[in-house]
């Protein structure tokens, strides 16, 4: 990096949106077999952001937008906060846009948006938590699946957007409304997270049965628990239970990028107690497909990238951009998210290492619009499902998993305390 | 672990309901499980957010008081007053914000001393001793100049400083040409400046500094600029 860089084409809405209610934070979680030594841990991560100089960064407002620059100070390790995905104060944080925390046996990492997606973080974190096991004295071998063992490219700082975008290409930028989830929030910011795990070979049998995938089956389980909580929607229940469904296509367009470079897939299915699951099972599947060809999503993301390219836009001071931005964002992009599933599948952990880890969780952080989250990963045999919630109501989260024991699947909760005293 | 029988499910918890159907568990297997997140407290008070309100409250409240108290008893040709408490109020409003609060950039901090002590200046000027201009013509442009010093010193010998707090600098700088310019100018409202010793030394500090600026750190500058103003 030569310094500083321009923000990558998804990450540019983030800052001018992010407010007490919509943190666009995200966490992943290593929870280790042994107890977590914070005086190692900060070691470690000050040995690994060496490496992942793309994270040696700090936000600074320019005249005309936002850039990322070169961080001189040193991340910190903190205790991990009750407060899940509480914001991220710059001043407090020597300037960084991630957090590193850690309890009892766990090792957390909160990330701000702008700074990468679940994929980026999550090599980030791996690497941490292998730098952190060989200073506690384990033999490890990486086996290729580590990136800080390998040297840094190029390639990891790039803004693959810009490489994928083709000016001749007919551009969408519609937006459908959603029917959005409301309900009683917690008073001061609090996230309830309730995290089921099934294993995974019960699991993969039922989605044969279905002949579907993970993903697919997750979001017909949801928007099938969705239409049996329609008090949870109230004024918006004439629209459509509309799930958002980031996917990463770095192996598609064969890129190394850890910034932001993900699509988005959307279904939309209007929330009906009539339609069995199967019937669900079938229209998000043929959604999904439909939505995953390039035809249908690459216009949406060159939408994306074209608004930065027009000239007009790119003179007009920061401060302006932001008051549009905003508008904009509140009008058409947050009302057409009922539900944000992401799915982060196999974090591709080294087999010596995977002694040393019980289970990886990823949890999504919720927004004004979309209080209720989930982010999933697949580990240990096991497949995690964290649904994090800024609302007290849980009959969304009820539906779902019992939708899942009735399917015949063995499942457990695992909870942050979700009731106030 | 404790089992909930109208979900079908396992709980791992200390709850004595289930967290979905909020029914009761079935009894723990006794298996010690370890807890997976910190146990919820009251989030702790912002103290800080707590002070900035009061000292807004104390400054908005000091100048309102002062101006009822001043207009309702002063005779028919009595002093205004209250702007020197409005002024006063502003000052410590602004050396609070900037330098108790707001863990800023150290340029930038400085710089935002430099506009509200010159405010300061101006208004007690402008109010207690309107017949001689001293604010502009010696106490301003003085109080620049040895910022102004401190600044190029600062970013001579702590490179990051100056890069950090770039856009803090230029201004600066160019406040410390203001007053020789008003002069120059003969602006009205600040009627004639009494001397311009003060505002030219001010002004010849703020030029040469400026034209350090774009040759010896002639580099730096440039990418400066470029970060800031990209588009
Ligand atoms: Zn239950």
């Amino acid at each position: 990096m030569k310094g500083w860089s321009d923000l990558d084409n998804a990450a540019k809405i983030f800052p001018c949106t992010s407010n007490e209610e919509r943190r666009n934070l995200f966490g992943l979680y290593f929870y280790l077999t042994e107890p977590v030594d914070p005086a190692l841990l900060a070691e470690a991560l000050e040995n690994t952001i060496e490496r992942f100089k793309v994270f040696k960064v700090r936000l600074r407002t320019g005249i005309f937008w936002y850039y990322l620059e070169e961080n001189r100070r040193m991340p910190e390790v903190f205790p991990e906060s009750p407060y899940l995905l509480s914001p991220i104060e710059p001043y407090a944080n020597n300037g960084y846009l991630f957090r590193v925390s850690y309890f009892e046996n766990k090792i957390g990492l909160e990330v701000f948006h702008s700074l990468t997606d679940g994929y980026g973080a999550m090599q980030f974190l791996k690497a941490l938590v292998y730098t952190y096991l060989r200073l506690c004295g384990h033999e490890i071998d990486p086996e290729g699946l580590i990136r800080g063992e390998s040297e840094s490219v190029f390639e990891e700082y790039q803004d693959s957007f810009q490489k994928l975008y083709d000016a001749g290409v007919k551009v969408d930028t519609s937006e459908k409304r959603a029917c959005l989830i409301s309900g009683t929030r917690y008073e001061d910011g609090w996230l309830g997270v309730i995290c089921g795990s099934v294993p995974k070979d019960a699991f993969k049998k039922v989605i044969t049965e279905y002949d579907c995938s993970y993903t697919q089956f997750l979001t017909a389980a949801l928007t099938w628990s969705a239409a049996r909580v329609p008090h949870l929607f109230r004024k918006t229940k004439k629209y459509p239970f509309q799930v958002f469904i980031p996917v990463d296509i770095r192996k598609r367009f064969e890129t190394k990028t850890l910034r932001n470079f993900s699509m988005v897939v959307r279904t939309s299915i209007l929330p009906d107690p009539k339609v069995s699951f199967a019937d669900c099972v079938k229209l998000v599947k043929e959604q999904i497909t439909e939505a995953s060809k390039d035809e249908a999503f690459l216009p949406r993301v060159y939408g994306n990238i074209r608004s930065e390219k027009i000239f007009l836009l790119r003179i007009v001071p920061l401060f302006l951009k932001n008051i549009v931005m905003r508008a904009v964002y509140n009008r058409l992009s947050e009302r057409a998210n009922s539900f944000c599933l992401s799915n982060l599948g196999d974090p591709g952990i080294p087999t010596g290492m995977q002694k040393y880890i019980d289970r990886v969780i990823f949890s999504n952080g919720a927004t004004h619009s979309a209080p209720i989250n989930m982010g999933v990963t697949y580990y240990g045999g096991k497949v995690y499902m964290t649904m994090t919630s800024a609302i007290m109501e849980r009959d969304l989260q009820k539906q779902f998993f019992r939708l899942l024991t009735g399917l015949g699947l063995p499942v457990t909760l695992e909870t942050n305390d979700l009731e106030t005293e | 672990m404790k089992k909930c029988k109208y979900c079908d499910l396992l709980v791992k918890t200390d709850r004595a309901t289930c967290p979905l159907c909020l029914n009761p568990l079935s009894e723990d297997d006794g298996v010690q499980e370890e807890r997976g997140y910190p146990k919820r407290q009251s989030r702790p008070l912002d103290k800080k957010s707590l002070f900035y309100r009061a000292v807004v409250f104390f400054c908005l409240g000091s100048t309102a008081v002062s101006v009822l108290v001043n207009l309702l008893t002063r005779g028919e040709d009595g002093p205004f007053w209250f702007p020197f408490v409005a002024f006063g109020a502003f000052y410590a409003f602004m050396l609070f914000r900037t330098v108790v609060l707001k863990r800023s950039y150290v340029f930038r901090k400085l710089a935002v001393q430099l506009i509200s002590a010159s405010v300061l200046l101006w208004g007690v000027n402008h109010f207690a001793t309107p017949q001689i201009d001293w604010a502009m013509g010696y106490a301003i442009p003085m109080l620049a100049f040895a910022m102004n010093l401190v600044l190029l010193i600062l970013s001579l010998t702590a490179r990051h400083l100056y890069r950090e707090g770039f856009g803090a600098f230029f201004l600066s700088q160019l406040i410390g040409v203001v007053p020789f310019l008003l002069w120059m100018l003969g602006v009205d409202c600040f009627r004639a400046i009494p001397s311009f010793w003060a505002p030219l030394t001010s002004a010849c500090l703020s030029l040469l500094v400026l034209l350090e600026a774009f040759t010896i750190s002639g580099r730096t500058t440039k990418e400066e600029f470029k970060k800031r103003f990209h588009f």
